[in-house]
């Protein structure tokens, strides 16, 4: 009966004018409950349904633990390739970059990468040297120090003729070169500045050399060279410096090879500074690590007969420019580093090792 | 616990407290569908059918206070037996279903068969959306607002085809077919 006022209490609240027919409308409603049809349930229907059912669910529990385990283990496996990665990232950064970098490049010739520059050696090399070479950077080259790395420059002469590592943008003109051999050959050279009025927004810059000399009568000449080099984007002041100082040993070339027979190179390893010392006969170079070599004490380099060469400091931002400077004009170069003898001969190949 | 939370249990794979849904709600189901297929088979398949996407698809119920569970469910059911008369457009006839009911319900093939058919014969002449609210309504004990939700009818469109339909049911119809089941 309840359920009957139920529907009745709601239709009449919904429309009033069926309060008239209110008696009705209850029969009519009973009624209906009363004609509902009886309907048998099947327990064996319902039994089964319930088995289907728990079937299903074992299936999918079974399913979920599956994929949440599964999850976990890509999880836990993506993690590990990713922590691997980053690692490997932050430790050995540097392979990476060199393994990247184009060969022949400003930015190749800087690094510091042992083993890409021993893959470099090339087949046709002698066995001892080969033997040398390998000897060295196993023993020498392995850390990462700044002698060592002086070190692994100079191995790296060999194997880069100077054609190969100098910069295309680097163009001194020829006839500046035999201008200045042809001069220099007879007339030794005073003092000698370099100026340049446009160093540090460089498209094209023009530098000259003033050279002071004293020629053969014992008169003082003054000698401007000027030259141009050209820089593209990735030209920094560094390579400008070293362009200058590359040209400038170059004018002096002829001195240079008369007086320099062989040259000891002698590695300061106390110092524990930012650049590492070399002497050279009498005369400070310091290197960093960075390969610019600063030339402190040139004067005593280029000793001539009554004449003195008068540079504050002249840097080469790479070593094996300097090294190839002087086999180009030496028969043979001796160089001593850690204790150990590397005469060069004039194709920049090591001879031998003592 | 309540049916709630039992639902938000279901929902986080804890599918063992289904078990406490499908107590509650088999037999509802099951004769809703029984009344509106009179074919035990069908209404076994699909009583299955309803419980088995019920539990695949408890995740998409909307758990809130004011959300209904047994609409869910009698909406599934709904849907699921359009579905079926569409794929099989063999209609029983009013004699067929009624033989059927008779062999699985009474025990004597009772005289007063015919006036059942009475009965019907006469639901069937009327609109089948409203034969269907009125059944929700007084058969399955639905509120208006459930069968809204099943029938997606407007709450007093639903009122308003009850009240209607059931003045214009003859009143002679129905006390006969009283008698023929006060008899049994």
């Amino acid at each position: 009966m309840h359920k009957i006022d139920n529907i009745l209490n709601e239709l009449l609240a919904f429309d009033s004018s069926l309060e008239q027919n209110k008696e009705d409308l209850k029969d009519v409603i009973n009624q209906m409950y009363q004609i509902k049809p009886v309907v048998k349930i099947d327990t064996e229907f319902r039994q089964k349904l319930k088995h289907d059912l728990h079937q299903k669910i074992l299936e999918e529990k079974i399913t979920s633990k599956w994929k949440i385990k599964n999850i976990y283990k890509i999880l836990f496996w993506a993690f590990w390739v990713v922590a691997t990665f980053v690692f490997w990232f932050i430790f050995f950064n540097d392979t990476i970059k060199y393994v990247h970098a184009p060969v022949n490049t400003d930015e190749w010739k800087k690094d510091n990468l042992i083993w890409l520059r021993m893959s470099s050696l090339p087949e046709t090399e002698n066995i001892e040297n080969k033997d040398i070479l390998e000897n060295n950077i196993s023993n020498d080259l392995i850390e990462n120090t700044p002698n060592k790395i002086v070190l692994k420059e100079n191995l790296n002469v060999k194997t880069l003729p100077i054609e190969t590592v100098k910069p295309k943008t680097w163009s001194v003109k020829k006839e500046t070169q035999s201008k200045i051999a042809d001069e220099v050959e007879n007339i030794n050279i005073e003092n000698t500045n370099i100026t340049d009025s446009n160093v540090d927004n460089i498209e094209v810059s023009t530098f000259s050399v003033q050279s002071d000399m004293i020629n053969k009568d014992n008169n003082l000449e003054s000698t401007q060279i000027q030259d141009t080099i050209s820089h593209d984007d990735n030209v920094d002041n560094n390579e400008w410096l070293d362009t200058v100082s590359w040209m400038m040993l170059q004018t002096k070339a002829p001195t240079m090879a008369k007086q320099s027979a062989s040259f000891q190179y002698l590695l300061d390893t106390n110092l524990d500074t930012e650049f590492q010392k070399i002497e050279i006969d009498n005369t400070i170079f310091e290197t960093n690590t960075q390969n610019i070599v600063k030339i402190l004490n040139f004067e005593s380099y280029l000793l001539t007969n009554d004449t003195v060469l008068n540079f504050d400091s002249i840097y080469l931002n790479n070593w094996e420019y300097f090294i190839n400077f002087l086999t180009s004009n030496n028969d043979i170069i001796e160089i001593s580093l850690n204790k150990s003898l590397y005469i060069y001969d004039e194709n920049n190949l090591i001879i031998q090792k003592k | 616990m309540t049916e709630l939370e039992i639902i938000t249990l279901c929902q986080k794979w804890q599918l063992n407290y289904f078990w406490e849904l499908y107590e509650m709600y088999f037999e509802q189901i099951y004769k809703f569908i029984y009344l509106k297929t009179f074919d035990t088979d069908l209404s076994q398949d699909i009583t299955s059918q309803v419980f088995f996407k019920a539990m695949d698809k408890i995740n998409t119920f909307k758990n809130e206070t004011d959300s209904n569970f047994r609409a869910w469910l009698y909406k599934i059911a709904y849907n699921l037996i359009v579905d079926n008369s569409k794929k099989n457009t063999q209609n029983l006839s009013i004699d067929d279903t009624l033989e059927a009911y008779y062999t699985e319900n009474f025990e004597d093939n009772l005289d007063n068969k015919e006036k059942l058919k009475k009965v019907f014969a006469y639901f069937d002449t009327l609109n089948p959306k409203h034969k269907e609210v009125l059944m929700l309504r007084v058969w399955e004990d639905l509120s208006f607002k459930e069968i809204s939700q099943i029938t997606k009818m407007t709450e007093s469109n639903c009122k308003k085809i009850v009240s209607r339909t059931l003045q214009n049911i003859p009143q002679d119809l129905l006390i006969t077919t009283l008698l023929l089941f006060l008899i049994k």
